[in-house]
């Protein structure tokens, strides 16, 4: 029942995991059944080459690291190559003036100060918005904010550098906050035009 | 245009805080939030979001908006059948060797 063959350690290290790696694969696919699949292919592999994972290491990244493999070279056989990163090699994020200010949050703030739009959006819209990015945004909005993997160990599994991490998962986030504040406003979750908005002084 | 607006909303970003001014605060605030800044950075940058009532409201923002990806991100659980399958799986791989 609990034997693991030639594979010492696989089960105590890696089944613990089967929930975030199913998590991971239902971002990255954005489909339930393709993510299953992406499980199976994902713990065969990992318990096929079990001799190769370093003790010390993080499971989860290892086996996250195979599911997104699998997932891509599934994806580049199937030719679905609708998903297009813009130019990474642009600055990291508030390294040049503006970009450090979030527009988004100087428009909320005008209007709802306290952000107080989140709480009427349900998660559904949020998955929705996060399945719409790219992949390379939406695996690192995923590692990170799910799984809370470090700079470090995304760059790793993503293999590139540590500043293209930080720039996928800034565009990621600002992609997201720009859509779902969109959302908000066409939902009337915020106003418009809110009372002061526009008139400074004014009194008569 | 926007870019008037930013500046009238951050003045020309001094800030009541000694240390960092505004604009660098914000330029942090990806990193601060992540705990990827070092001890010595995040606690400076933590100091001027304590105190500075223009980038307070932003970091604020940031971590509802954080929250709420989080939140959203946390389900579901793996499925019961898929589960048994992995393990079934396992169990051949396993008694094939």
């Amino acid at each position: 029942m609990t034997d693991d063959g030639a594979r010492p350690g696989f089960r105590e290290e890696a089944l613990p995991h089967l929930d975030a790696v199913y998590r991971f694969a239902l971002r990255l696919s954005g489909d339930p059944s393709e993510a299953e699949d992406l499980v199976q292919e994902t713990f065969l592999r990992a318990y096929r080459s079990w001799d190769q994972f370093t003790t010390g290491t993080r499971a989860k990244s290892w086996l996250f690291t195979i599911c997104r493999n699998v997932f891509l070279r599934q994806r580049d056989r199937t030719k679905r190559h609708d998903e297009i990163v813009r130019t990474e090699t642009a600055r990291v994020p508030g390294q040049s003036g503006g970009a450090a200010i979030n527009p988004v949050w100087v428009s909320s703030l005008a209007r709802d100060p306290e952000g107080r739009f989140f709480d009427s959006i349900v998660d559904e819209e949020i998955l929705r918005a996060i399945d719409d990015l790219p992949e390379e945004y939406r695996t690192a909005v995923v590692l990170s904010d799910l799984e809370g993997l470090s700079y470090d160990e995304m760059a790793q599994l993503m293999e590139v550098p540590v500043g293209t991490v930080k720039s996928r998962l800034f565009r990621a986030r600002r992609q997201l906050q720009k859509v779902l504040y969109e959302y908000a406003v066409e939902m009337g979750y915020i106003a418009e035009r809110n009372r002061r908005d526009g008139e400074s002084g004014g009194g008569s | 245009m926007i870019l008037d607006a930013l500046k009238r909303l951050f003045g020309r970003g001094e800030c009541p805080s000694d240390g960092l001014q505004c604009e660098e605060a914000m330029a942090r605030i990806q990193e601060f939030i992540d705990g990827e800044l070092d001890p010595a950075e995040a606690a400076n940058v933590g100091k001027h979001f304590d105190v500075c009532t223009r980038c307070y409201p932003h970091l604020k923002l940031e971590e509802g908006f954080r929250n709420k990806v989080q939140h959203a991100l946390r389900h579901p659980e793996v499925p019961a059948h898929l589960r048994a399958s992995v393990l079934e799986m396992l169990e051949r791989e396993a008694g094939a060797e």
